[in-house]
């Protein structure tokens, strides 16, 4: 299988079928990023839509000495999230809620699952957004200390820093709610 | 230490519920028709960036090469048309053109002692032209060189009584020397003029002879509110004219009968009309032989230029050019 900077290379060269491999690929990490990000399902399809979007329009300036494609698409996702958070559509307690009630939850899952992810989901609410997003990045989307990095603009020590630190609070804030 | 511990342990137990809770995978949505939707947009996207005049060669080309050239075309036909009027002769088709850059030179100084330094620069342009007219067959060039003299003239005349008097004297000076150079000249050109073009000159002449005398006035006075004594020749009330050796009545200089010829007199000079692009002067018939003609009045001499009526024939040119 190609990788995603081959395949990025072929779509800049007008191949637009090789932008079905990185969709493919990268559909569930970045609808993640936002699923865990924002206060909606719909808010999180929109935006990782918007995010493929700009990666297809704005691929020949992809660069595969720089960075991967994977951190380069990350960071256009981020970049979408930030917007989106400044514009005061990101995550909005009084809405959360509802949203949240309004999500219907897959089939399959267990009340204990589902109470697991609404604690999980109220407890990343409360951390820093730099702290959540590399928690994120890294447990949901499953990247690598350095794309997360990269995809940040930050350095891989302060996104381990970072980690540690969201980790270290994420679990005192389990703890107050009971959560063992 | 235990509350490092404790803290470790709960950042493993934060650990370990993040690997352990099952993230949503992107809905069905999302899955089967999102690609498609993205490559519309793409599409739909790209199309509106080509829309764009910046992004679009063919728009860009509209929007900013043509209005440039245009503009580029504009200024190579004007300098073009600027560089070919500078010589053209009084009656010619450039010749309007030469005295709007002339006009249009004049507005865009900054100040008045410019304007009167390029307007004593168009002086000498028009002495120039003066020495190319005898040649040329039309009325209109004469009317129109005359015209254009005495508007310069009248320019620097107007324009030094504006500047400041320590502004002006300097100029004033360069002026009345111009004059006088213009006058001496003149005066030669009289002689060998042909009759019908002979009123213009006499009238340009003459207003020549006015600005001179009034800036010679103007020097005396000036001259002894330094306390500095006026020439002999002034004191005895006349002035020098030029290198001809004609000499204007001391109470004539305000008024303006200064034309020094003496062959034509001064009434019938003041009678002359202002002439019209296809009108002769009233004075036409006459010769440089001035006497062949003053017993006639000007209604009779009008028109009486050889056989016909005359002012455009080439004949009765010929047949007053002595």
């Amino acid at each position: 299988m190609s990788s995603l900077e081959e395949l990025a290379q072929r779509v800049a060269e007008g191949d637009l079928e090789a932008f079905g491999g990185i969709y493919e690929s990268l559909l569930d990490p970045l609808y993640r990023y936002f699923y865990w990000n924002l206060s909606s399902r719909e808010e999180a399809e929109d935006l990782t839509e918007e995010a493929f979007l700009r990666c297809l329009l704005h691929i020949g300036r992809f660069d595969a000495r720089k960075a991967s494609f994977r951190s380069w698409a990350f960071r256009i996702a981020h970049n979408l999230l930030v917007d989106h958070i400044r514009r005061g559509k990101g995550l909005r307690k009084e809405e959360l809620d509802a949203n949240r009630e309004a999500d219907e939850p897959p089939l399959g899952e267990t009340v204990e699952e589902e109470a697991e992810k609404r604690a999980l989901r109220q407890a990343l609410e409360e951390l820093p957004s730099s702290q959540r997003q590399v928690l994120v990045m890294k447990y949901f989307s499953g990247m690598s200390n350095a794309e997360v990095a990269r995809a940040l603009g930050k350095s891989e020590g302060a996104v381990n820093a970072l980690r540690h630190r969201a980790l270290r609070k994420l679990g005192t804030i389990l703890e107050s709610r009971g959560w063992r | 230490m235990s509350g490092r511990k404790s803290k470790e342990i709960k950042a493993a137990l934060a650990e370990d519920l993040l690997r352990r809770v099952e993230s949503p995978k992107a809905p069905q949505r999302l899955q089967v028709y999102g690609l498609q939707r993205i490559l519309a947009r793409a599409a739909y996207e790209t199309r509106t960036v080509e829309r764009r005049w910046f992004r679009n060669p063919a728009l860009w080309r509209r929007a900013v090469v043509l209005p440039l050239t245009a503009l580029l075309l504009l200024a190579a036909g004007t300098s073009g048309v600027y560089a070919a009027s500078m010589d053209a002769p009084p009656g010619s088709a450039l010749y309007g053109c030469k005295i709007f850059f002339e006009r249009a030179r004049v507005a865009l100084t900054v100040s008045r002692s410019s304007d009167a330094r390029l307007e004593m620069e168009f002086c000498e342009r028009r002495l120039r032209e003066l020495q190319g007219l005898p040649e040329s067959g039309e009325y209109r060039a004469w009317e129109r060189w005359s015209r254009e003299y005495r508007r310069n003239l009248e320019g620097v005349d107007s324009l030094l009584d504006a500047l400041p008097a320590e502004e002006s004297a300097g100029l004033a000076a360069r002026f009345q020397a111009q004059l006088e150079e213009h006058h001496a000249l003149m005066e030669g050109l009289l002689k060998i003029t042909p009759a019908p073009y002979l009123p213009y000159l006499q009238q340009a002449s003459r207003e020549c002879m006015e600005r001179l005398q009034r800036l010679r006035h103007r020097h005396g006075m000036e001259e002894e509110e330094r306390g500095q004594p006026r020439g002999p020749r002034e004191e005895e009330g006349t002035t020098p004219v030029g290198d001809t050796g004609s000499e204007v009545q001391d109470g004539a200089e305000e008024s303006g009968p200064c034309f020094p010829s003496p062959s034509y007199p001064q009434a019938e000079l003041e009678d002359l009309a202002p002439y019209g692009e296809d009108t002769a002067p009233s004075g036409m018939a006459w010769t440089s032989d001035a006497e062949d003609n003053w017993g006639s009045s000007p209604k009779e001499s009008n028109g009486v230029m050889g056989e016909g009526s005359g002012h455009e024939g080439k004949g009765s040119a010929n047949h007053y050019w002595k």
